[in-house]
């Protein structure tokens, strides 16, 4: 006898582990408990995928304002395999919402929530509001736009509930939105959830053994084979393929990461993830004092109906056919979902790519280049090169240092003569946001460069483009849908030629005329 | 019970199955395994980047044979996070166009040796160790001469490698 068959024997003797192997893996399986029931394997699978990468990733993931964002970031472009772990984390969590549905209307469609199975039901209901609570707890982790965004969305929800107000606070932790907040949803997410989360499975399973497999509809001629390996096969073969398509999303897909989270950036428009999409678009067909009802009630209705539905359909038929107010049910609200994420979908506005350098970063890109700010942002300077620098201060501070260093940081240098406008410093700190970002400045055309440092250096002190500038005249980004090339040079040219009323002072004499020309060029084509 | 019916029926069959499962989900594991382990073991085993930095004491400002201290600021990453760290070397000028670079830490334990002008020797404050001005140990329980950095010379400035 070998010595590792000794110590197993040993171990069984005083353990019984092989007894309890064989009770977990040889529970006889009936025949005709055919593909349709992988689907809870299926899941069990993805769980565990998440649950290995969730542990690596919380190796590297920093739950505060300050340093969560620039973690994803290290995760994503310095990990070997950083990008796949958080794609199979990040995708994995949509697949399991799908999965969990698909299990779920396999349970419906076969009727196996019934006597005796209605615990079951109940512990697999639950498993499904604790997986989306994961997913709206870990959409708050990564600290970007989207995520601050939507979970300002999802605290205003809970803040026009009964008890508003607590529950608000309760999610938010804090005053408003900030580090208290990530770190209660990061706690709730890595501790609370996984504790109930494994809880349940193990319920959930234990039922399902207590109860046996629901079955064929019909009782199938042939023996019972052990769950290992027939049914294991079954279930491997399956979990093998749907593991291979979230391999191939987290491979070939980067899970998204949108710019830091900027409080200050009213242009944002959030949009939920897919899956809550619809309760989104639920939202805006009630507004006002109705919006409860929508937040609220017909959530908890359709929750309440799922709880209950194995006391409300008693009868002993499983056939869909045979139960047709349930599967009409079903079907509804299945379609209701479906039409409500399409038009949600429809209606989800282009982001702005991140990659994609609007006028003002392009003009910062040149304005740090200026003498003023190398003087100490250099090597071997009194202050960090900047493209070394992550933003961790806020706008305001940014901006001001731009304008003037020696206001910020006394002493620290001669104050720069001149100074910077206000658009310039605004360009400064877009520049800065995206190099937090990771996108390195693109090539552009020389036309675009000279107009987007006059778009810099003059119009962002009074007007917004793509979001960014300031907020005391029109928006810019579309200008050229209402107004014409001609239009607009006699405007910037002499504005009080146009109208005698205009605020906007004159570019006639500040512009070189290739400058005007290239800048109406540019504006009259931005539609 | 089925399962000792089946076992009688087709063993062959039971173990082909047995090792297809096994061996899928072994690659299964694999696969997450190298993910997960790629992750963490990676930034245990990154190399860090040597690269030149310029130094504030230009080369007219310094004198023969004569450590003189110079700070340098190297940025280096630590995990997420950019560290600014202020590095002190010791630059001696031993020729026309030539200069040494000493990180001034003694090799003993650890402390920061300086210049004596007078004695003409660089002495550790802790346990006396000297070095002359090229590093080389003199006297005292330094076990090996100060580490020279590798410098270079662009008209009038100074870089080190670091």
């Amino acid at each position: 006898m070998s010595l590792p068959n000794t110590l197993l024997d040993w171990l069984d003797s005083r353990t019984g582990w092989r007894t309890g192997r064989k009770n977990l893996l040889e529970e006889p399986i009936q025949a005709g408990v055919g593909w349709w029931f992988v689907t809870g394997s299926i899941l069990l699978m993805l769980l565990t995928v998440q649950f290995v990468t969730g542990v690596v990733l919380a190796m590297f993931y920093v739950p505060a304002p300050d340093h969560a964002y620039d973690s994803i970031r290290f995760i994503m472009e310095r990990l070997a395999f950083g990008h796949v772990l958080r794609g199979l984390h990040f995708f994995g969590a949509s697949f399991i919402v799908v999965a969990a549905v698909v299990h779920m209307l396999r349970v419906v469609a076969l009727g196996s929530y019934k006597n005796p199975r209605e615990v079951t039901w109940i512990t697999g209901v639950v498993l499904l509001l604790v997986i989306l609570g994961f997913a709206l707890t870990g959409y708050l982790l990564p600290w970007d736009q989207k995520a601050y965004w939507a979970t300002t969305v999802t605290i205003n929800i809970a803040r026009s509930g009964p008890l508003g107000e607590q529950v608000a606070g309760l999610l938010q932790g804090g005053t408003s939105l900030g580090s208290l907040t990530l770190l209660r949803w990061y706690a709730a997410h890595v501790f609370l959830l996984p504790s109930a989360l494994i809880g349940f499975v193990i319920a959930h399973l234990f039922l399902m053994r207590r109860h046996g497999i629901s079955g064929a509809l019909k009782p199938v001629e042939g023996a019972a084979k052990p769950f290992y390996p027939y049914h294991a096969l079954k279930d491997t073969i399956a979990g093998a393929l749907v593991f291979s398509l979230l391999l191939t999303f987290a491979v070939v897909f980067r899970a998204p990461l949108d710019p830091i989270a900027d409080p200050s950036d009213a242009a944002y428009v959030p949009r939920p993830e897919w899956y809550f999409l619809s309760l989104f678009q639920l939202l805006k067909y009630f507004p006002g004092p109705l919006e409860p009802l929508a937040t609220m009630v017909i959530p908890a209705l359709v929750v309440g109906l799922l709880v209950l539905l194995p006391f409300l359909d008693r009868r002993p038929d499983r056939h869909f056919l045979k139960r047709p107010l349930v599967t009409a049910g079903f079907g509804v609200i299945g379609l209701a979902i479906i039409v409500l994420t399409y038009l949600g979908y429809k209606d989800t506005p282009q982001h702005a790519d991140p990659s994609v350098w609007g006028p003002l970063p392009l003009a910062g890109h040149t304005f740090v280049q200026d003498q003023r700010c190398l003087t100490c942002h250099t090597a071997g300077g009194t202050a960090s090169e900047l493209e070394d620098i992550r933003i961790s201060r806020d706008p305001e501070w940014i901006i001001s240092h731009a304008r003037d260093p020696e206001v910020i940081a006394p002493g620290s240098r001669e104050a720069p003569r001149g100074g910077m406008s206000e658009g310039q410093a605004r360009s400064v700190f877009s520049y800065m946001r995206k190099l937090r970002a990771g996108v390195s400045p693109p090539q552009v055309s020389e036309q675009t460069r000279v107009v987007s440092l006059i778009i810099g250096r003059y119009c962002s002190n009074c007007h917004m483009i793509d979001g960014e500038g300031g907020a005391a005249a029109p928006d810019l980004s579309r200008v050229g849908a209402s107004r014409d090339a001609k239009w607009l040079r006699n405007w910037i040219t002499n504005p009080e030629e146009v109208d005698p009323f205009a605020n906007m002072p004159a570019f006639g004499d500040t512009l070189t005329p290739d400058e005007m020309t290239a800048l109406v060029e540019y504006l009259s084509a931005r539609k | 019970m089925g399962s000792t019916q089946s076992q009688t029926e087709a063993p062959a069959r039971r173990q082909f199955f047995a090792r297809i499962v096994k061996s899928i989900q072994s690659v299964i594991a694999g696969v997450v395994g190298v993910v997960a382990g790629g992750s963490i073991l990676s930034p245990g085993f990154a190399r860090r980047e040597e690269s030149w930095f310029p130094v504030g004491l230009e080369l007219g400002t310094l004198i023969d044979n004569a450590p003189t201290p110079a700070t340098l600021r190297v940025a280096r990453e630590d995990g997420y996070n950019q560290i600014v760290d202020r590095r002190v070397v010791l630059l001696v000028k031993t020729g026309e166009n030539e200069v040494t670079a000493l990180n001034p830490t003694c090799t003993h334990l650890g402390c920061r040796v300086s210049w004596d002008s007078e004695a003409k020797e660089l002495r550790c404050p802790c346990h006396g160790g000297t070095y002359d001005h090229l590093g080389i140990v003199k006297s005292g329980p330094p076990p090996a001469p100060l580490p020279r950095l590798a410098t270079k010379i662009d008209g009038n400035k100074i870089f080190i490698q670091i």
